[in-house]
């Protein structure tokens, strides 16, 4: 839980005053990234959304940047294999103009979360393969902040089916999604499918619940594999039938 | 081509691991098509490519490492 109204003055003048905040994106988004209003945006930005982080318990790990350029890649925010944290500045031209500041608020955050940590070891098997166990939970926790809590208005984008599989396995369990995500939040990027039974059972004992059993664990990790796997990411998500999916597995 | 073709395309050769292509298609399309979509189409067009990108660059960094491997096994020659 972030607790907004002991956000610094800078920090909580970006965060209540959309018009400031958007003076900061154009700064941001026109200028030379060289030159020094577009350096002391980004400086603004990134001192925000580190205090934000730490507000709320989530603080970002080391990395290089952030990296603010235009790439022409097409994506909006990376953070690399060598911990790099990028921000595309070209992407957001394609935003209608209103909604480019807090988008590019979620970007940076959300990149943010992915930097709690060095990439796990092995990582590049789930990306390959799942890589909604850590979209889910960067999104989600994401969401929680950026949206529930700053009350900014971002275009929120495509992970929306690996939220609500989290979402869903929270309703199953009748926990709050917020402490499964933060639990999840502890294991680095790419190493949370591996994790995901550890985690589970210890979310389960923390709520004084039956430990899963080894059978029941491979269920879950099984439909875990499904729900989070590549192929689900453009999916419209049922949030009933998937919790009803969770529950048979549990049970 | 239409948006929602686009769109289509796209997430068909994302999902296919067929990165290159992908970066190429939106490349191509992306700019002249945007003033069309919807910002919440734009916007997964950027997790897409966030996607395919990374997994380019995975792909050369095993390769780098592939490479790296059998230099460093080589006996000198004598």
């Amino acid at each position: 839980m972030l607790d907004v109204s002991r956000l610094s003055q800078p920090t909580l003048r970006l965060v209540q005053d959309a018009g400031y905040r958007a003076r900061l994106t154009v700064d941001l988004l026109q200028l030379d990234p060289s030159s020094p209003e577009a350096t002391s945006a980004r400086d603004t930005i990134d001192a925000a959304i580190l205090e934000i982080l730490v507000a709320a318990g989530l603080p970002r790990g080391p990395i290089n940047g952030p990296i603010v350029e235009r790439f022409g890649r097409g994506w909006f925010g990376r953070k690399t294999e060598d911990c790099s944290l990028l921000i595309d500045i070209g992407a957001f031209d394609l935003l209608p103009e209103d909604r480019r500041p807090d988008s590019l608020i979620r970007t940076w955050l959300h990149e943010s979360i992915h930097a709690r940590q060095p990439y796990a070891p092995g990582f590049q098997a789930e990306w390959r393969d799942a890589r909604g166990f850590e979209e889910g939970v960067a999104e989600g926790l994401t969401r929680q902040i950026v949206v529930d809590e700053l009350k900014l208005r971002p275009v929120l984008s495509g992970y929306h089916s690996y939220v609500v599989a989290y979402q869903a396995l929270a309703r199953a369990l009748e926990i709050d999604v917020e402490h499964l995500w933060r639990q999840f939040w502890t294991i680095p990027a790419g190493g949370i499918g591996q994790a995901f039974t550890v985690v589970l059972s210890q979310v389960l004992t923390t709520h004084r619940r039956v430990s899963l059993g080894a059978l029941t664990g491979r269920r879950a990790s099984a439909l875990a594999a499904l729900q989070f796997a590549n192929r689900r990411g453009s999916d419209h998500p049922d949030l009933d039938a998937l919790t009803a999916a969770w529950r048979q597995v549990l049970r | 081509m239409t948006p929602d073709e686009f769109m289509g395309q796209l997430r068909a050769l994302v999902s296919g691991n067929r990165d290159r292509e992908a970066i190429d298609l939106a490349g191509q399309h992306l700019r002249p098509l945007a003033p069309a979509m919807t910002p919440e189409q734009i916007v997964e067009v950027g997790d897409l490519m966030e996607w395919a990108d990374m997994a380019i660059d995975l792909e050369e960094s095993a390769l780098r490492r592939e490479q790296a491997a059998p230099d460093a096994q080589t006996p000198r020659s004598a």
